[in-house]
């Protein structure tokens, strides 16, 4: 780990090519920012900043508003959870021969951890607010607001990446999801994409993975299924760090029209295999693995 | 007549004890017994000088429509064997000659047709009784020669007992000073070993029918085995009895008996039962348990038979009052020969852990 | 040492490298199941039978959801390369395993091919074929030694157990 990441915290890690020039800014910024965006918002919409207050805790306001909003976010939450029957992907396991065992025991920790921690539902594309404790930030956490572009690995080890455009430097962070610094996550909106990665945010106008620190959380729906933001990006001209077009992404959320001719679309079709989705070997369905799980989570979670 | 009787058993037994002291050894008993036997066996072989073809045809699975061109009074079903198969050579116990069982080194002399019949027959009813039969003439064999000189065993006749009763069995009146003589486990196993030694020399069971004078001539210093002679040509229609030579060892027996010894693989001695005092003296009666190679039983249960077959087979024929004598034993092992005995405690020694775990 | 540890090892590897790539792979394997599916039993070498019956075997699974299952039918279209099969498949094969959960295949080795090359070779049958059986049907005698002697073990268990109840 290099110097400047240690500097920045153990358990943050940062996009491979926007790193470079962030790094001081952002390790004054941030904390600032996410302050002043309380200190704001409680003058605002209280409803949905209250949890924010207490965490980050300025003392400024006048405590009388803060009690009766607070109950009515942790039922809609409670509600939504229950409403729709969401597991989080890491607790699938992977298809491999490992003794199930080792996963049970590691959901067991990643139960107790979500019982401290009350990590919500989000997808790749939803807008998140981390906040992490740092010693030294002033105030010794670090609010970081991004887009989700990715979410990764399984069990205690599961990832979640974080994009964001700051001072025109992109900046990805990625949060081990059960690492204790993590103080909170917010979902500031909560929407699903077109794809299930967005790493080709790197290569797309800067404006599609630009958010406002500052942003306010979005009221979402409880029940029913997660809006998808049916966005198709624009893209810098080529080169970019992958062949997006190949059939082996699948991308759907790109303007291809626009950064490639059809000539070139058609090219990238050699790369297609359509076999492979008839080769029931790299079938693997978890359906039932799923719902095993979640019953028991749920079972676990309700103690 | 209670008391008659038991003067007459005393009179009987005071004449057995002095014709057995005047009675010549053992061994020249059998080489007499042998002679006589080869002489009648080079008599019938010299019915057929000259050399007659005959014409056997096959019958079996694989081997129908085979036609053997073989030698009249010569070849046996096993020499028809050997011009088949190894298979059929190991594997072959008994013959069906036309429908009749035929032991297997017995000449042919007339075309026929021929089946050679193995323990995994669909229908093998006929096989295992001549193998239980055999089985028990083996024990006979085993339990004449195991005695030293000055003890005579006289062999009874072989009990036909069915396969089901879980043991054969091998009627003997042992010698009147062994009476008393309960035989030990050690006992036990030192008869098997002598069996076992019989199974590894593999030896041929070689079957003689003879006129009944022959076989009084074979028998002429067993008074027991004369009459039993004299029963069985009677029963027979030709009126001949069939002897069989093991080894130097000649027998009677009731029925066809398998082709070897070699054939039997799992064999021990189980029990050696009291039947109360007979016509001859104190009847005791041998029991064993026995499996062909071919057929071979794991030990947990070979274990379960062994047990099932100490127990008294009883039989139709003798239906004696069955008494178990007494576990108590200070002469027993002494009648045996001292070799033997000798042997017997070694190997005692060495597997006394897995063959003895409650003595 | 390296090599000998990446063969002893899987990693995820679960399909042989067959064919000229993994198209030609595929398509020889469905060359191979439609024959299977056609004649319920065909001879060819180890390798390619033993990745052929997975696939066979999971045909039978998407078969069993029935021919108006989207899947099932895009799965049959695609493995079976002569269409008239289709039918066959979900009509014949899928009711006739319907008690069965899984094993629907049987694969027996034959001696090696002596022709061309000395390649293991192996038969693939799909069960309850009309062809002679694979293996001989084994028997149990109850007339053997052995067998009579436990029948007599057996009834005497039965009567000692009846006389002390």
């Amino acid at each position: 780990e290099s110097p400047a990441a240690a500097a920045f915290g153990g358990g943050v890690k940062f996009g491979v090519a926007h790193v470079r020039v962030a790094l001081p800014r952002l390790y004054g910024r941030v904390p600032s920012s996410s302050h002043r965006a309380a200190v704001r918002t409680g003058s605002g919409r209280f409803l949905f900043t209250s949890v924010c207050l207490r965490i980050v805790g300025s003392g400024e306001q006048p405590p009388k508003f803060t009690p009766p909003s607070k109950p009515v976010i942790i039922d809609k939450t409670q509600t939504v959870a229950s409403l729709r029957k969401f597991l989080s992907p890491e607790f699938i396991p992977p298809r491999q021969r490992t003794d199930p065992f080792k996963f049970f025991i590691e959901r067991k920790d990643m139960i107790r951890r979500r019982k401290v921690l009350g990590v919500p539902e989000f997808y790749v594309g939803s807008i998140l607010a981390v906040t992490m404790a740092d010693p030294n930030a002033s105030g010794k956490t670090n609010r970081f607001v991004g887009i989700c572009i990715q979410r990764g690995g399984k069990g205690l080890g599961a990832t979640f990446v974080l994009r964001n455009i700051i001072d025109n430097q992109g900046v990805e962070i990625c949060y081990e999801l059960y690492n204790p610094r993590i103080q909170k996550i917010d979902v500031l909106k909560l929407e699903k994409r077109l794809d299930d990665n967005l790493m080709y945010l790197r290569d797309a106008l800067p404006e599609y993975s630009t958010v406002d620190p500052e942003t306010k959380p979005v009221p979402f729906c409880s029940t029913g299924e997660v809006p998808v933001n049916k966005i198709k990006v624009k893209m810098r001209p080529k080169p970019w760090s992958k062949r997006w077009e190949r059939p082996k992404f699948n991308i759907q959320g790109i303007r291809f029209d626009l950064a490639l001719s059809p000539e070139q679309m058609e090219r990238a079709q050699k790369w297609a295999q359509p076999w492979q989705e008839y080769d029931m070997l790299k079938e693997y369905d978890s359906s039932k693995l799923e719902e095993q799980i979640l019953s028991e989570v749920q079972q676990v979670m309700s103690k | 007549t209670m008391v008659t009787r038991s003067v007459c058993q005393v009179l009987q037994r005071n004449f057995a004890s002095a014709a057995a002291a005047a009675r010549p050894p053992a061994a020249e008993v059998h080489s007499q017994r042998n002679a006589i036997f080869s002489r009648e066996q080079a008599r019938q072989r010299a019915l057929y000088p000259r050399i007659e073809k005959i014409e056997v045809s096959m019958q079996g699975p694989g081997l129908d429509g085979t036609l053997l061109v073989m030698n009249k009074g010569m070849s046996t079903p096993l020499s028809c064997a050997r011009h088949l198969t190894e298979h059929h050579v190991t594997n072959s116990v008994m013959a069906l000659v036309d429908g009749k069982p035929w032991h297997l080194h017995q000449p042919l002399i007339h075309s026929c047709s021929l089946t050679l019949l193995t323990f995994k027959d669909s229908d093998p009813t006929l096989v295992n009784q001549a193998y239980w039969r055999s089985c028990a003439a083996l024990l006979g064999q085993v339990l004449e020669r195991a005695f030293k000189d000055e003890f005579r065993a006289e062999l009874l006749s072989i009990p036909e007992v069915p396969v089901t009763s879980g043991a054969f069995c091998c009627d003997v009146v042992l010698d009147p000073q062994l009476d008393t003589w309960i035989p030990s486990e050690e006992a036990l196993r030192s008869l098997t070993r002598g069996a076992q030694q019989l199974i590894h020399r593999d030896l041929a069971w070689e079957p003689l029918e003879v006129m009944p004078s022959v076989a009084l001539e074979v028998f002429s210093d067993s008074r027991c085995k004369q009459e039993e002679v004299e029963q069985k040509a009677a029963q027979c229609p030709s009126g001949t009895v069939m002897l069989y030579r093991c080894g130097d060892h000649v027998l009677l027996s009731a029925g066809p008996l398998v082709a070897r010894t070699g054939l039997c693989s799992q064999y021990e001695v189980t029990a050696l039962h009291s039947l109360g005092q007979g016509a001859w003296g104190l009847h005791r009666r041998a029991q064993g348990l026995s499996l062909p190679l071919q057929l071979q039983a794991h030990h947990t249960v070979w274990r379960k038979l062994r047990r099932r077959a100490e127990k008294p087979v009883r039989t139709n024929i003798t239906d004696f009052f069955l008494t178990r004598l007494p576990k108590s034993s200070d002469i027993k092992a002494k009648a045996l020969r001292p070799a033997r005995r000798r042997r017997a405690v070694s190997v005692l020694g060495q597997w006394c852990g897995l063959m003895l775990p409650h003595v | 040492m390296r090599l000998a540890l990446q063969l002893l090892i899987s990693h995820g590897r679960v399909a042989r490298r067959m064919g000229l790539g993994p198209e030609s792979r595929i398509n020889m394997l469905r060359n191979i199941l439609t024959g299977l599916v056609r004649h319920e039993r065909i001879e060819t070498t180890l390798a390619r039978a033993d990745e052929v019956r997975f696939y066979a075997e999971k045909l039978i699974d998407y078969a069993k959801k029935g021919d108006t299952d989207e899947k099932a039918m895009k799965m049959a279209s695609f493995w079976l390369t002569e269409k008239d099969l289709v039918p066959k498949l979900f009509k014949v094969l899928a009711p006739r395993f319907e008690t069965q959960s899984n094993g629907y295949t049987r694969l027996a080795r034959i001696p090696n091919r002596q022709n061309l090359d000395r390649a293991k070779m192996a038969v693939l049958e799909y069960k309850g074929n009309p062809f002679p059986p694979l293996y001989p049907a084994k028997k149990e005698n109850e007339l053997t030694i052995i067998n009579q002697l436990l029948k007599g073990y057996r009834e005497e268990r039965a009567q000692q157990l009846s006389v002390k109840v």
